[in-house]
């Protein structure tokens, strides 16, 4: 699966590939935003994780620009540290697949991101 | 003569001029230097700070997941060996290392807590807590709680009665964070400081969901001489709905304190006992406006039938506050009623209604 992640930590950032790779999923990174959104349509992922608060364009942003792309529609799970109700809700209007607030677990998170993995057929994914 | 004095005069206010614009310029150069200087330096470490962690980030990354043999320093990159003698470079580590543990969870942070011990960062952060300056001493209680290091536990509790705010706050929280439900008895007993209001949230946050094993010091906190003491702990009795020591609870509404009171009335709203609202009612003549005004409206929860005159009377208080506060109780406990029928008003409803145009209606059922 191709996994764009948007994460503007990079120990994080680098933390999450390692977990994900080791699942052999194709990573994509990026530290902000405004980047993150312009490379959703260059790298055509089939899932997005983000934070929230990112420098140039917030996660909230992330999801409303994948929530109004025609098209592939792709999951976002949402990883912040911002564990608000308020936030929680606004992401899941938005279009927000999943909500994870930090500390989290990257073993946990490697477990939801298999959930959004396209189905296989005859061992060739759909 | 009187010319050249002129003219003396009006030289030395000339050079008096001048020496003072040269003095101001002198300063502003020396100023900019020193800018100039500072700028340069803070540049450069964040130069070395962003290299850093380019460096360091990968390595991180990897222990979460895989133990690193830190001890031997071999797994590490021959430049980043070179820099374990340096402080900064040490201190930036930790940063990054208490920074990660934060933000993960689960069995991936023991990686990272035996990788801050095998690199002996834990000194670097005990001699943290041996400084003079307070910000440094806090950081270090922090370094320590965040990483678990028990063995420190002695220092960081002696800590928790701190001079210092900041350093009392980060030390009772790690210890919290070490021990638990149990770790408040180490320094509770013993604090002469008061606890303030936005610590004990902290402190109740980092507690949130722990199970106490023995509640038996509760007793002794709700007898404390610190007034913050005995309002944390009715606070921790209403949080795990403790009713046992209910008795000790209301024998604290005697407290000086009016933020005690305050905090014994929220628990006794919550307390299932019919005698609740008797108690309350008890101190009510003897004390503060806010006192009886929280009190009125913990009887609109607490409060039945019997307490309506009680409230009925202090609508004829000389205090507007607290004859509204009583109107609004009064309204709760026996509200008017939007019926199909149309609006059916209660019996105190057109009294209440002329001491507060409007209230029956914006209390109605």
């Amino acid at each position: 699966m191709k996994i764009l992640i948007a994460e503007d930590e990079l120990i994080m950032l680098k933390t999450i590939e390692y977990r994900l790779k080791k699942d052999g999923h194709t990573i994509m990174m990026t530290e902000d935003g405004r980047e993150a959104i312009a490379k959703i349509d260059e790298f055509q992922p089939d899932l997005i994780i983000t934070d929230i608060m990112m420098p140039f364009a917030s996660g909230l942003e992330i999801i409303e620009a994948v929530t109004k792309r025609a098209g592939k529609k792709i999951p976002v799970i949402v990883l912040s540290a911002m564990g608000q109700e308020n936030v929680v809700l606004e992401a899941f209007q938005l279009g927000a697949a999943d909500y994870i607030t930090k500390p989290f677990s990257p073993n946990e998170l490697s477990v939801r991101v298999k959930r959004y993995a396209p189905p296989v057929v005859s061992g060739q994914p759909v | 003569m009187a010319k050249s004095t002129l003219f003396i005069s009006l030289q030395f206010h000339y050079f008096g001029i001048l020496g003072l614009i040269l003095t101001f310029l002198v300063i502003m150069a020396i100023l900019f230097t020193c800018i100039g200087i500072f700028v340069i330096y803070y540049k450069r470490a964040e130069f070395h700070k962003k290299n850093w962690k380019l460096s360091v980030s990968g390595i991180i990354s990897e222990c979460v997941f895989e133990e690193w043999n830190a001890s031997s320093l071999s797994g590490f990159p021959a430049h980043l060996r070179s820099l374990f003698n340096k402080k900064h470079f040490r201190d930036f580590l930790i940063n990054e290392l208490v920074h990660t543990k934060k933000s993960l969870a689960g069995s991936s942070t023991d990686n990272l807590k035996n990788l801050y011990c095998g690199l002996q960062l834990q000194k670097d952060s005990y001699n943290k807590l041996q400084s003079k300056k307070w910000h440094i001493k806090a950081k270090g209680v922090e370094e320590l709680g965040m990483m678990e290091q028990k063995q420190y536990c002695n220092e960081i509790i002696a800590l928790a009665n701190d001079e210092n705010e900041l350093v009392r706050n980060e030390a009772q929280c790690a210890v919290v964070s070490l021990y638990g439900f149990e770790g408040l008895s180490f320094f509770l007993k013993d604090i002469t400081y008061p606890i303030s209001c936005l610590q004990q949230i902290q402190l109740l946050y980092k507690l949130g969901g722990l199970q106490p094993s023995d509640w038996h010091p509760l007793q002794g906190w709700l007898q404390s001489a610190n007034d913050s003491v005995v309002e944390f702990a009715v606070k921790l009795a209403a949080l795990y709905n403790n009713y046992e020591v209910y008795d000790e609870v209301v024998t604290c509404l005697k407290n000086s304190s009016l933020q005690v009171k305050l905090t014994i009335i929220e628990y006794l709203k919550k307390a299932p006992r019919e005698d609740a609202a008797e108690e309350i009612k008890q101190y009510y003549h003897y004390e503060s406006k806010t006192f009886r005004i929280s009190a009125i409206r913990a009887l609109q929860y607490i409060g039945d039938e019997k307490h309506i005159p009680f409230i009925q009377y202090q609508l004829h208080d000389v205090d507007n506050d607290i004859r509204l506060q009583a109107a609004k109780s009064l309204l709760y406990l026996r509200p008017a009623v939007n019926s199909a029928a149309g609006y059916v008003q209660s019996d105190d409803a057109p009294q209440l209604e002329e001491m507060f145009p409007g209230i029956t209606k914006e209390y109605a059922a």
